[in-house]
């Protein structure tokens, strides 16, 4: 993918943008931001996402047990933290884990 | 300048850990993320706590002081509210953006440290003064991307900060280390060039280090290397306060009141040399 802006040229509210978007929906890294920063910033959010989720949804961390992490890591490349709060981003994953092929795992469990 | 008031040791007051922060020995102030404590219906726990005088600070997460948005009136009210609920002597919140292009990142990342970011931050920082009933404290995060555009040091966008807007600062000790694992930063080089008699208090917290990067997870140990960040900072100033942030995996009471021990040696050690 192309460099999303010139440092030198883009204004703050840009640059800004730019991080955020490579963080929360996988867009390219900023211009001359090294890529694999961004990429460990990225796994951190997702990681600090999932710790408050499974905080908020202890029921449905306890039954997806060792799925929970990949679970969560899947779900949220598909969907960036709801603006509202964490709590809006527990029901989200909740749906999505009710929805998904972990329905089938929790069945069988 | 009024002196700033003395806290001693103190630490992040958390629900999981509510009935534990009132057994701990010697715990002089308590801080309270404002995102999370609505001031009309504070924790029985925590107003207990209060009323039996403990300090409690807010602390704020999410105004993204740094960020080119206005400012949410909403979360700067909250900030106010808990500070006149609680009598707090400050508040405090973090030089960071939290949103941006209408995205939440859910967490605080780092300004490009240019002038116009500079600008940016010293219009929302008079803002958030203007509403406040107690003054502001300012810190310093954990970051693991820096832009390829700063044009100052960490310790020169917080000095003019403060110059241009009489801010304090909270200064966290364990993310000026992340600075030196994740940039090269020198922690000691940084506390010298920080007006440092406008330190509010500071911040110590455990992280681990992944892949070569320091992540300031708080759900760690105080590790040896930032409580030499502590003594070098209490070397150089007199310290108000420190306090503990911790997360998550919280450890037994002894564990968390040795911590807090080891915390308070390092600060009056240094303190008396």
């Amino acid at each position: 993918m192309p460099p999303s802006a010139e440092p030198a040229s883009a204004g703050l509210a840009e640059r800004q943008r730019d991080l955020v978007a490579a963080l929360v929906t996988g867009a390219a890294a900023p211009a001359g931001v090294p890529p694999d920063r961004v990429r460990a910033q990225a796994l951190a959010l997702v990681g600090k996402r999932a710790r408050t989720v499974a905080r908020r949804e202890p029921g449905l961390a306890a039954r997806l047990g060792e799925e929970f992490w990949p679970a969560f890591q899947r779900y949220a490349a598909t969907q960036p933290r709801p603006p509202e709060n964490s709590a809006a981003d527990a029901r989200a994953f909740r749906r999505y884990a009710r929805a998904g092929r972990i329905r089938k795992l929790l069945r069988g469990r | 300048m009024t002196a700033l008031p003395a806290l001693g040791v103190g630490i992040g007051w958390r629900p999981e850990i509510d009935l534990t922060v009132p057994r701990l020995p010697g715990i002089g102030f308590v801080e309270v993320i404002a995102e999370n404590v609505d001031p009309a219906a504070v924790p029985g726990s925590l107003a207990a706590l209060h009323a039996d005088g403990m300090p409690v600070l807010p602390h704020g997460v999410s105004l993204s002081l740094g960020g080119t948005e206005r400012l949410d009136p909403r979360r700067l009210r909250r900030l106010a509210e808990l500070a006149e609920r609680f009598g707090s002597p400050l508040v405090s919140e973090h030089v960071a953006f939290c949103r941006a292009g209408g995205l939440e990142a859910g967490h605080l990342l780092p300004v490009p440290r240019t002038r116009e970011a500079l600008a940016t931050a010293t219009a929302n920082i008079r803002a958030a003064q203007a509403e406040l009933p107690v003054p502001l404290a300012l810190e310093n995060i954990a970051a693991l991307v820096s832009w390829p555009e700063d044009e100052l040091t960490e310790a020169q966008f917080l000095t003019e900060l403060v110059e241009r807007t009489g801010v304090l600062l909270l200064l966290d000790v364990a993310n000026l280390y992340a600075a030196q694992v994740n940039f090269g930063t020198d922690p000691v080089a940084t506390l010298d060039r920080l007006p440092l008699s406008q330190v509010g208090y500071a911040h110590v917290a455990g992280g681990v280090r992944r892949d070569g990067l320091w992540h300031d997870t708080h759900t760690h140990p105080v590790s040896p290397e930032i409580l030499d960040v502590l003594a070098a900072l209490a070397e150089r100033t007199a310290l108000p306060g420190v306090l503990l942030e911790r997360d998550d995996d919280y450890p037994a009471d002894a564990e968390l009141a040795a911590e807090l021990a080891a915390i308070r040696a390092v600060a009056d050690r240094a303190a008396v040399r």
